[in-house]
């Protein structure tokens, strides 16, 4: 009896091997590892101030988490699921008072070194997770301290290993070199007549003002900024088939007829053009501190500086309608003016020389060394 | 144990080995990466296949002397649900191999995953060259008859066509290297680069009406986007919608619902900018915003002598509305100014206007302010509405709303803007030319005479599409008149 028993059993031993050995046939995830959570760790964000911040994963924990879904397609098609937790970049950017809207481009670069950056069209309409916690564990070694995941982007996106967190405005635009007082610039444009509601008023082509004094240089956006404060990106195409109305209510307005008036922009206080900033002084003066100079009075020359970003540079040139100009060193400029004499005519001077004055103030350039 | 015992178990062993193996060869996953297959074109869903097993029942089918486990078509088909009626379907090859046969007749039409030939069709009525192996994409197309599916293309004066992501997938389109962006890394004090592309199906709207010359293009979107397309830029096939893609700022629309060529240079969002003028140059504005009348009917009107007033008056012209096709969608873009995308309103549950509205204009400038409409709060703005909730049988409270007006012109209102929607209601409940429609028309425009007799200030006429008209984007239903009336 005790012999069948054992006969059995051992079948029983050797079949259930032999299943188990014909079962295992095919591929098993290793399970993963998750390593403790490195709360020390820390993240350096650039551009989201003056100085670097950096924040450490102990601190991300303490915002609000998500846990979310997120789905991304690889280069090869696959997609790859996970539930992510963690918080939204959003949250970290509000506690600076900024938001991801307020970003062209955000690149997340990881502690191997890989970095990519996220495109404008991603960040508007996807919410970017910082997650330290994968499918309900702790990250794996090869994610942590933090992982990025955007839902439904690709996975080249979903940085590992996250290190640093650099926040692009995209107002990284082309130095400004020549500001250009449009006042005296239309004196020599073409202009024409504008039925603005029920007043006759003039205007210039915005080509016409390009052509003569920026250039025919393509241009990615074209900046408008208004003395109330508004300001817009314009297409280059827009821009050039537009006009600027130079008289009247609301001048110097930014309009055409075909562009819907949501598209117009009105009291222009700059435009500025690739590297070319085009300055109204009639907003100017309304915007920007009075400043009194020999009984003159008119905006600073830093002011005019600082408000178009006219590039730092060692020497400048004031040109006038007339061709004469005059060079300055950085260090001769003092409190220069830009102020209207008694005929409403643009004029430069500088404090304490009657001959450091440009009349009919056309442009102010930067010279290079 | 003896030596026939130790044979006997070895022999049980192999048989188990072998009963183990045959049975998990049949019920596990199929080892390996499976590529995706994917339903697209007019389809409400679109179904991503990445397991044999994923629809559930497997068929058996015999093909060709092989035997297969394969999934009816129809049944993948189906999970993904077609818009309207599905006409032809498009089975398209990983290397670009495409077989498009008629919708019906599917029957014994079957999809397998093979080890050799990837997704692999069976079509045991087809002609042998509809069997496609390395399945990439099963493109449904629909007979383009529902409403409200795919792009429209207009211009001012009329539909130029509406095609379907199904119909498109079937015509020629470029395939764009979209930069996606570029990756680095450093190794060895040395910076590795790649950049990384995907191939968008894009086209430009003009593609598609290669008779029409359009200097300018407007797209909408579903979200209420409004943006003027550069040349530069494309409209994408995505699955089973379009979106528009700006390749250089790597900005884009992810729904377009249609696009104007050469749109009118007037928009219905013209009405805050120009009542903003008025106001500001001291005048009194009232806005007058009737649901329900589009361009079209107010020709038909003038022409057929149902708007007197309005005929007396300078001609309207037409004005280019926004999209969702919604009556307050509308007058929230009328009222601030800004798309639907900017202000905040895009749906008919929206009420909180993100922008600044006329209202808070007017309050700058110290002009009081009155806004008068029938029926619940629509909006949330800078001032308390004036609702009128007694409606009449038929439904409409426009002769109410138009008394208050009569009653209000005498307060000392500088801007005041009211909405009727008589118009709105007949045409939906009884059709664009019927009688009580036509009656509504010009009870409306008898109100208007009657008002711009007694306001001292301007006028400021606007059509919208009302609230329950047709979502359908067309020429009749984008377009409305816009008057300003001294």
């Amino acid at each position: 009896m005790r012999t069948t028993i054992n006969r059995v059993s051992l079948l029983l031993l050797v079949l259930t091997i032999m299943l188990t050995l014909g079962a295992c046939g095919g591929k098993t995830d290793p399970a993963g590892s998750p390593a403790g959570p490195d709360d020390e760790q820390k993240l350096l964000i650039t551009g989201l101030q003056d100085k670097d911040y950096e924040i450490s994963v102990g601190e991300l924990k303490k915002l609000a988490p998500v846990t979310k879904k997120a789905e991304a397609s690889r280069a090869n098609g696959e997609t790859v699921k996970v539930k992510a937790t963690g918080p939204l970049l959003e949250d970290v950017l509000k506690q600076k008072g900024k938001s991801i809207k307020d970003y062209s481009t955000v690149r997340f670069t990881a502690r191997d070194g890989y970095s990519i950056a996220v495109p404008p069209d991603i960040l508007k309409s996807c919410s970017i997770i910082l997650a330290y916690e994968i499918d309900g564990k702790a990250l794996d070694a090869e994610s942590q301290p933090i992982r990025v995941v955007i839902p439904g982007e690709r996975a080249m996106y979903w940085v590992r290993m996250l290190a640093r967190i650099d926040l692009e405005t995209g107002d990284q635009q082309t130095a400004i070199n020549k500001v250009v007082f449009l006042e005296t610039a239309v004196v020599n444009l073409p202009q024409e007549d504008y039925q603005y509601y029920d007043s006759l008023d003039r205007a210039i082509k915005t080509k016409d003002l390009v052509d003569s004094y920026a250039g025919a240089d393509r241009v990615k956006k074209v900046f408008i900024k208004a003395g109330d404060g508004l300001y817009k990106n314009e297409t280059q195409a827009n821009f050039l088939s537009a006009c600027i109305k130079i008289t009247g209510k609301e001048a110097p307005k930014f309009m055409a007829s075909h562009l819907p008036q949501g598209m117009h922009v009105r009291d222009v206080l700059y435009i500025n053009y690739g590297g070319t900033s085009f300055m109204a002084y009639s907003q100017g003066q309304k915007v920007l501190p009075r400043h009194t100079l020999d009984g003159q009075s008119g905006i600073a020359l830093s002011d005019v500086v600082k408000t178009t970003g006219l590039k730092r540079a060692e020497r400048y040139r004031f040109s006038g309608l007339e061709g004469q100009s005059l060079e300055l060193a950085v260090n001769e400029l003092g409190s220069g003016l830009i102020c209207e004499n008694g005929q409403g005519v643009l004029e430069f001077r500088c404090p304490g020389a009657t001959d450091k004055i440009v009349e009919r103030l056309l442009s102010i350039e930067c010279l290079e060394q | 144990m003896n030596r026939r015992n130790w044979l006997l178990a070895i022999g049980l062993g192999l048989l188990g080995f072998v009963i183990g193996g045959l049975f998990f060869g049949i019920y596990r996953q199929p080892s390996g990466y499976i590529p995706p297959l994917k339903v697209v074109g007019d389809v409400a869903r679109v179904v991503k296949l990445e397991d044999p097993k994923q629809m559930g029942e497997l068929h058996d089918v015999s093909y060709d002397g092989h035997k297969y486990q394969a999934i009816k078509l129809m049944d993948i088909i189906e999970a993904a649900q077609p818009i309207a009626s599905p006409e032809q379907i498009i089975l398209v090859g990983s290397d670009g191999f495409s077989s498009a046969f008629p919708a019906q007749g599917l029957d014994e039409s079957y999809i397998t995953f093979t080890g050799k030939n990837g997704w692999e069709a069976i079509n045991l009525n087809h002609p042998v060259n509809s069997n496609v192996k390395m399945l990439q994409e099963i493109v449904v197309v629909s007979d383009g008859s529902s409403p409200d599916f795919g792009l429209t293309i207009i211009n001012p004066d009329k539909d130029l066509i509406t095609i379907t992501p199904g119909q498109l997938h079937a015509r020629t389109l470029l395939e764009y290297p979209y930069a996606e962006g570029m990756a680095s890394v450093e190794n060895g004090g040395k910076t590795y680069t790649s950049s990384v592309y995907t191939r968008r199906k894009v086209f430009k709207p003009t593609d598609l009406v290669p008779d029409v010359k359009g200097v300018m293009m407007l797209v909408m979107g579903t979200n209420g986007e409004h943006r003027f397309l550069e040349p530069r830029d494309y409209l994408e096939l995505k699955d089973n919608y379009f979106s528009y893609l700006q390749p250089e700022e790597h900005s884009q629309i992810d729904q377009v619902k249609g696009v104007v060529i050469d749109p009118p240079t007037t928009s219905i969002m013209d009405a805050c900018y120009d009542a903003r003028h008025f106001l500001e140059n001291g005048e009194k504005v009232l806005v007058v915003v009737l649901e329900g009348f589009t361009y079209s009917q107010y020709t038909d009107a003038i022409a057929n002598g149902h708007a007197a007033f309005l005929k007396k008056t300078a001609p309207a012209v037409k004005a280019t509305g926004v999209y969702p096709l919604e009556g307050k969608v509308w007058l929230a873009a009328m009222l601030s100014g800004a798309s639907p995308e900017e202000n905040g309103i895009i749906t008919e549950k929206d009420q909180d206007l993100k922008v600044p509205s006329l209202f808070g204009t007017a309050a700058q400038l110290k002009k009081p302010a009155l806004f008068l409409h029938s029926g619940p709060r629509m909006l949330n703005t800078e001032i308390e509405p004036l609702l009128v909730d007694c409606t009449n049988p038929g439904g409409s409270a426009d002769d109410y709303l138009y008394a208050l007006v009569l009653d209000e012109l005498g307060q000392n209102y500088e801007l005041i803007v009211v909405r009727f929607n008589g118009i709105a209601f007949n045409r939906e409940r009884y059709g664009d030319q019927a009688g009580p429609t036509r009656a509504a028309i010009t009870a409306n425009d008898k109100y208007l005479e009657d008002i711009a007799a007694r306001w001292p200030g301007r006028i400021i006429i606007i059509g919208s599409p009302g609230e329950r008209s047709e979502r359908k984007f067309t020429c009749n239903s984008v377009f409305v008149p816009y008057l300003r009336l001294k």
